[in-house]
């Protein structure tokens, strides 16, 4: 009963699992005194979630001055002390952790387990204890490199969490969903309408009339049948004076249905303007942010939805501004206007017609929420489908060349079934709900005919006023089951627009800062200095390079997949920044140069030579829109591609297809050359492709290759022996870091040498080729 | 890179023809054969960097301007340019009907009235420029309409769905 008393008073533990032993409750702490024995006093304290049973449970790991132990339910685990530590490590599996100590005797002692959640406190007290035991960098990095043998995959770290609420972000430079409430998202959309504002103020002004324009029938009615059809109190009235009064009320019904129809055709008209306008600025914004998001951001989002964000959420947005406001506004007011105008009249039938509605409110909201839940549901299989069919689609080579065509089939009516049945259900949902709310609405109008008859009966009302009732009854019901259906569709297209502003207000992760500045005679010199690099925590790609490279030297970058050479040059166009360490430009900073101006001076010829929808002209001149027609051929001719584009009907002007899908791979990646050439940047990447080529193809990109190099710092992600020969300095990297270095004479002979390895494989292998040819 | 000797200045040459009518091009004291005049930019430049080709095909040079040359060899190299990229202008439009995403056309050009078909709308159909398009039929025929806005009422309206 204490513990749980003392459970229950115990202050919030820090959020930190890591304390000092004095941020304990007395009484906790006086336990674990008492595990640690007289002779220690207690330093830090680490919780972990996981018991060494592999159950979930709360144990620690207390650090002593003389020793470490673990405690567990109250009981202590093995005691060791420090003295005979010799080094802590951290083994990491998937969905759990080990601490291990090892200790001088050379024994290793798993001395306590934990979830991935509290891994990050483990690894810092796991560096802690080894920085006290003054462990060396080469002890610790072959420490590490032994217990990445035996450990499980590494995995990225989780995800971030929003510094406000705790909320787990996909990744940290996203908006919190929770800390943004709909209502901010809704008055950004409204600041968004300020440009149009005029439209939005006229819109709603035509929809005030038209309301009351819709309200004033059923007024006349009641006059029609009061005054003229069956007159109260008017005995005496003349049939040619009734009848009067109906062709006046008559035309006057016909002014206001004209009324009504202007009204409507001009809101309509209005409204959607605004709609269009809206998302058409929306659409504006939401393409400029994309095209200054950095690399990362494509990187792990999927093109399909980025492409749904420009495309259907802002549709979403533009229905509900276009349709939804404008409804919110009409309706509202015809439901404030008629529940004052019934009131007035006759307050007890208006509380008998009024009745329903609470009902009607509840039981629409708890459909409503149904209704969303299962929409989102929908929406998700929907979009499921229609991802696995673009990637069916783009990936249809491989579909028919494994012949998977039926087991896709397969997966698609799989899919499509679920779709359906989320349909289906949605379906369902609304066939309970309408009709019981039709009910309901039918059940007052019912009430309301009983009694209210009975009271004309009484001749204590008009049968024009009560008709009068009626018919405003039924015009009352209609807005308030539209409201409800509306706060729906505020949700979504709330949800629609704050991914969109989500995308806008993502800041981009390669900034220019105020005072970055515009290159200028670029020679083309380049350092870097302790650059590492790592695309998420914990799995760096690039570890710790050093290197410089001298103004128009050409460097081959040799090595495995994997091995860090994209990263390399991805850094040294700043597609991301450096983790650690810095690159250095002609003596500036890359962070310090315009990114814009840093990518003038670079020109790249990569594997996949993307060419955009267009002329072989335009994909020429892409860096440089304004070059002349003799600079072009110019530099197609450098590229080896004058000839073939000749060869087409059209010449330049010839189309170049979806990704260049016109031309052949040679062609493509001389065009891509010629590109590259037209440029004529100081600094330039090659990614070379490592697709094979026929040899006359390959001779005549070689050659066009050779004219692109010539003069220019060069970065070559080599394959072809050819450009490793002619390279002046090749980087053997592995792993992230850089092995070997030197020209290939050297390399090629320097014994037990990767290059070298790496050289005869391929020799053998053409040799082979040879032999059959 | 490749060198500027590989254009040839209009005002050094002139072309003129042979006894057979093949064209002949005379630079300084050298007298060429021509097999072919191409134009490098058909569609946006058409008498802009020729590409001048011998008789086995290759190419002896880049004419870098027609207009440059001399009244004679300007007409010349006109009927071969005309000759090697053949587009008649379309001036009117009598009739556009679609069947079967085949769409036939019924039009009125420079060179007399044609009826042709195209499939692909969207890639035979080239707009280029506000108000310039290029067709191309199921046979590989090229038709040109200079300014659309500029064709009779109808035949802008026929022409406005395909745009």
């Amino acid at each position: 009963m204490g513990k749980l008393l003392g459970a229950l008073k115990d202050p919030e533990p820090s959020l930190s699992p890591i304390y000092c032993v004095d941020e304990l409750p007395p009484k906790e702490r006086e336990e674990l005194e008492r595990l640690a024995g007289p002779a220690d006093r207690m330093r830090t304290v680490v919780d972990s979630d996981l018991l060494s049973s592999g159950q979930y449970g709360r144990c620690r790991l207390i650090v002593c001055d003389r020793t470490l132990f673990v405690e567990e339910n109250g009981e202590r685990g093995e005691r060791i002390p420090l003295a005979d530590v010799s080094s802590t490590c951290c083994r990491d599996f998937v969905g759990n952790g080990l601490l291990e100590v090892r200790t001088r005797d050379g024994r290793r002692h798993e001395v306590i387990r934990y979830s991935k959640t509290t891994s990050e406190s483990f690894q810092e007290i796991s560096e802690q204890i080894n920085r006290t035991l003054s462990l060396s960098d080469e002890e610790v990095s072959a420490q590490e490199e032994e217990v990445a043998k035996t450990s499980g995959p590494k995995e990225a770290k989780g995800t971030y969490r929003c510094p406000n609420c705790g909320y787990p972000l996909g990744y940290a430079t996203d908006a919190c969903p929770k800390c943004t409430s709909k209502r901010l998202i809704m008055l950004r959309l409204m600041r968004l309408t300020r440009a149009h504002m005029h439209l939005a103020i006229i819109g709603i002004v035509l929809a005030i009339v038209f309301t009351l324009a819709s309200l004033g029938p059923g007024y006349l009615v009641k006059q029609l049948i009061d005054k003229a059809l069956k007159p109260v109190g008017e005995p005496n009235l003349s049939v040619a004076a009734r009848g009067w009064r109906l062709f006046v009320i008559g035309w006057i019904l016909l002014g206001l249905l004209g009324v009504r129809m202007i009204t409507a055709h001009f809101r309509i008209k209005i409204m959607g303007t605004l709609g269009v306008r809206i998302v058409a600025d929306l659409r504006r914004k939401l393409y400029r942010t994309l095209q200054r998001l950095s690399l990362s951001y494509y990187d792990r989002e999927h093109t399909g939805r980025i492409m749904s964000r420009v495309l259907s959420d802002t549709a979403s947005v533009q229905r509900f501004v276009t349709g939804g406001l404008q409804q919110l506004v009409v309706h509202s007011l015809k439901v404030v206007g008629i529940a004052v105008v019934l009131f007035v009249m006759n307050w007890r039938l208006a509380a008998l017609a009024l009745l329903p509605i609470p009902v009607v409110v509840v039981l629409g909201k708890k459909f409503s929420r149904r209704f969303r839940l299962i929409f989102r549901s929908v929406r998700r299989k929907f979009a499921t489908l229609s991802a696995s069919l673009s990637e069916t689609i783009s990936g249809m080579r491989v579909v028919k060349s494994f012949a998977q065509e039926d087991r896709e089939i397969g997966f698609f009516e799989s899919k499509l079934g679920e779709v359906n049945d989320a349909r289906l259900a949605a379906v369902r949902a609304k066939a309970k709900f309408s009709p019981a709310v039709t009910f309901m609405m039918g059940v007052g109008t019912i009430a309301v005919w009983y009694v209210g008859g009975g009271q004309v009966l009484g001749e204590a009302l008009t049968l024009g006023t009560l008709i009068l009732f009626i018919s405003y009854m039924q015009q009352f019901y209609n807005p308030v089951q539209q409201l409800i259906n509306l706060t729906e569709a505020f949700q979504e297209s709330a949800t629609a627009a704050e991914r969109v502003f989500n995308i806008m207000d993502m800041p981009s992760e390669v900034a220019d800062h105020d005072n970055a500045c515009q290159l200028e005679q670029v020679r083309g010199c380049l350092e870097l200095e302790h650059v590492s690099f790592s695309y998420d925590e914990g799995n760096p790609v690039l570890k710790d390079i050093t290197l410089t490279i001298r103004s128009g030297e050409m460097i081959g970058l040799v090595g495995q997949t994997g091995s860090g050479k994209s990263t390399l040059v991805s850094l040294i166009c700043r597609f991301y920044d450096a983790t650690k360490g810095r690159i250095v430009l002609d003596g500036t900073d890359l962070r310090d140069i315009q990114t814009r101006s840093l990518r003038q001076n670079i020109g790249m010829v990569l594997q996949d030579s993307f060419l955009f929808a267009g002329t072989i002209k335009e994909n020429i001149a892409y860096g440089r829109p304004e070059a002349t027609e003799a600079e072009i051929i110019r530099a197609a001719k450098a590229a080896n591609a004058h000839d073939f584009i000749m060869n087409l009907p059209d010449g330049y002007d010839s189309e170049v297809g979806e990704r260049g899908v016109m031309l052949s791979g040679g062609e493509k990646q001389r065009v891509s050359i010629a590109r590259a050439i037209l440029k004529d940047p100081a600094i330039l990447i090659l990614d070379e492709a490592t697709s094979a080529v026929d040899t006359a193809t390959e001779a005549s990109i070689q050659e066009a290759m050779d004219r692109l190099v010539c003069g220019r710092t060069t970065i070559a992600i080599a394959h072809r022996l050819s450009t490793l020969r002619n390279s002046d300095r090749l980087l053997v990297m592995d792993n992230g870091e850089i092995i070997e270095e030197g020209t290939h004479e050297e390399l090629v002979h320097k014994p037990d040498g990767v290059y070298a390895e790496l050289c005869r494989i391929q020799a053998s292998f053409a040799s082979d080729v040879l032999a059959v040819i | 890179m490749a060198d500027d000797d590989s254009f040839i200045p209009a005002p050094d040459v002139r072309f003129s023809r042979d006894a057979d009518g093949r064209v002949v091009m005379i630079q300084g004291n050298d007298t060429r054969m021509i097999g072919n005049l191409l134009s490098a930019f058909p569609l946006t430049r058409p008498g802009r960097m020729v590409s001048v080709r011998d008789e086995e095909g290759q190419e002896i040079g880049v004419l870098d301007d027609i207009r440059g040359l001399d009244p004679d060899s300007l007409s010349i190299l006109r009927e071969e340019l005309e000759r090697s990229y053949f587009m008649p202008r379309i001036t009117d439009i009598l009739d556009i009907r679609e069947e079967h995403r085949v769409v036939t056309w019924e039009v009125v050009t420079d060179r007399g009235e044609r009826k042709f078909e195209v499939r692909s709308v969207r890639q035979n159909v080239r707009r280029m420029g506000r108000r310039r398009l290029v067709i191309k039929d199921v046979d590989g025929n090229r038709y040109e309409v200079r300014d659309w806005m500029g064709l009779p009422a109808l035949a802008q309206k026929l022409i406005q769905i395909y745009l």
